[in-house]
């Protein structure tokens, strides 16, 4: 079933519509949730929190993009459960890709405090439209889905060594952009 | 601090970045299907049996033989594009104009801007390696000679690619396009290497004809004794996915020859006859229902009859009808 066609079931109360969401995108929202979360059980259950979400908030709301809406649900909720699971120990992609993600910009550094989220945000996108469309897919998916190396390197068809190598460069080129409109300070 | 700020302002980037991962990541699983598949293991037999015939003289007239190959494929992809808009052209201040659009007089004021003829200047094109479409070979006496030559193999083998960068603003990025691999004709010269950063270069030297127009083209090359380079296109078992070329010639319907493509567009007859869209189709119809009619082979006993079986194999899996659905 296509989108418009779930978001009808959403409008129309059909139980239905929970049932064609999952059938559509349950894989993807569910390796979403465990990369954030490294546990099965916690992944199933948010991301059976976000079908809720949507359930609750379709309507009044219509996402544009039914995926996007929705695969933003349940990182937020996967990122809130990660971090009240481990408020001191780290684990999981999430922690690593913070880490890595750190080391765009310098030790010596730190992003300016002045800078809100919603700046910083539009400062991404902006990177990201400059990127050509392989290194941008594999730092989204990498930051955002945060897949494993491996998991990227397969779903593409390339090396790991091949996707560490762009990510990195990407990462380097993330920090000289961020460098020049002043948000490393 | 700031890894957790980046990935908390990360949760914000635009939707379409979001869908194209997801959207790559579901094609990428299809191709890998395929490229991982047991029935692609043929294609590796036709490299390791390759590899073996290195005694193979290629005397034929390779440009009338390719040609011909060429051509079949391409009228493949010119029936299913036939009915599309025109596609842009760039010109020198990126005003997209259609093709119809352009005069031979304009072409001839643009071209010494856009395609600098100078020693130079390099016409690197990557390309990313998405699928093997399949294989074929065809029949060819050695010497051109039905009745004296040795009756020889050439096969084949088609890879659909993406071409990762705009070419001289010429080719976007994303163009999809046809290579034909030609797999037993070796070489001892080491013309295909791989830097650092996982490129690989083959030597324009070592290189055969293209098809070029601007939707499509496809390349040919006699040379894939190189495991890594056969590797690369077979699952991207090299260090990276990019494939890179240089110098490149072109069959021009309208000259009827090839036209060379060296540093940039040395002779700008065939870009003339590839803008041209009506001519360029109309001659590929025209070749592709007199192969698809008869049995057709050309001169110098160049028997085409396993090449037409694949291409009609091709159209009946719809691969080349599927291949430009956005």
């Amino acid at each position: 079933m296509d989108d418009k066609g779930i978001i009808n079931l959403f409008f129309a109360r059909s139980d239905k519509a929970i049932d064609e969401l999952d059938k559509k995108y349950g894989k993807i929202c569910k390796s979403v949730a465990e990369n954030v979360l490294s546990d099965k059980r916690d992944a199933e259950e948010c991301v059976n929190e976000a079908y809720l979400q949507l359930w609750n908030k379709i309507p009044p709301v219509t996402p544009a993009s039914l995926s996007a809406y929705l695969l933003k649900a349940v990182r937020n909720i996967s990122i809130n459960r990660h971090l009240h699971n481990n408020v001191e120990k780290r684990r999981g992609n999430y922690a690593l890709c913070i880490d890595e993600l750190s080391e765009t910009v310098a030790v010596s550094q730190s992003i300016a405090e002045d800078i809100s989220e919603k700046e910083l945000t539009s400062y991404i996108n902006e990177f990201l439209g400059t990127l050509d469309k392989m290194s941008r897919v594999i730092f989204v998916r990498r930051f955002w889905y945060m897949d494993s190396y491996e998991s990227i390197a397969k779903v593409l068809g390339i090396k790991e060594g091949a996707v560490r190598t762009r990510l990195s460069r990407t990462r380097a080129k993330l920090k000289i952009f961020l460098d020049e409109r002043g948000v490393a300070i | 601090m700031n890894g957790d700020r980046l990935m908390t302002a990360l949760q914000g980037i635009d939707d379409k970045y979001l869908e194209e991962a997801c959207v790559l990541i579901g094609i990428g699983n299809e191709v890998i299907l395929k490229f991982a598949s047991k029935e692609q293991s043929c294609t590796v037999d036709v490299t390791r049996s390759a590899t073996k015939n290195t005694g193979i003289h290629i005397v034929l007239p390779t440009a009338a033989c390719l040609m011909v190959i060429c051509s079949i494929i391409f009228a493949v992809v010119s029936n299913t594009l036939k009915n599309e808009r025109p596609k842009p052209v760039y010109t020198d201040d990126s005003t997209v104009i259609s093709t119809e659009q352009l005069s031979t007089e304009d072409i001839n004021k643009q071209l010494p801007y856009r395609y600098p003829n100078d020693s130079n200047s390099t016409s690197l094109l990557l390309l990313k390696p998405m699928e093997i479409v399949g294989e074929y070979s065809n029949q060819y006496y050695e010497n051109g000679n039905k009745d004296k030559g040795n009756k020889s193999i050439r096969q084949y083998l088609i890879v659909k690619a993406e071409i990762m960068t705009d070419y001289y603003n010429h080719i976007s990025e994303g163009t999809e396009i046809f290579i034909a691999f030609r797999l037993n004709y070796l070489s001892e010269v080491g013309d295909i290497s791989i830097d650092k950063a996982g490129d690989i270069t083959i030597d324009p030297k070592e290189f055969g004809e293209v098809i070029l127009n601007l939707d499509c083209f496809i390349y040919y090359i006699d040379d894939l004794r190189n495991d890594t380079l056969y590797e690369g296109l077979n699952g991207g078992k090299v260090d990276d996915e990019l494939v890179s070329f240089e110098n490149i010639s072109f069959y021009s319907p309208k000259h009827d020859e090839m036209i060379p493509f060296v540093n940039g567009i040395t002779d700008y007859r065939g870009i003339q006859a590839l803008l041209d869209k009506n001519r360029v189709n109309r001659h590929l119809e025209d070749m592709f229902k007199r192969i698809l009619n008869s049995d057709f082979s050309i001169s110098q006993g160049c028997v085409m009859d396993e090449a037409i079986e694949t291409v009609k194999k091709l159209i009946e899996l719809k691969l080349f009808g599927g291949i430009y659905e956005k």
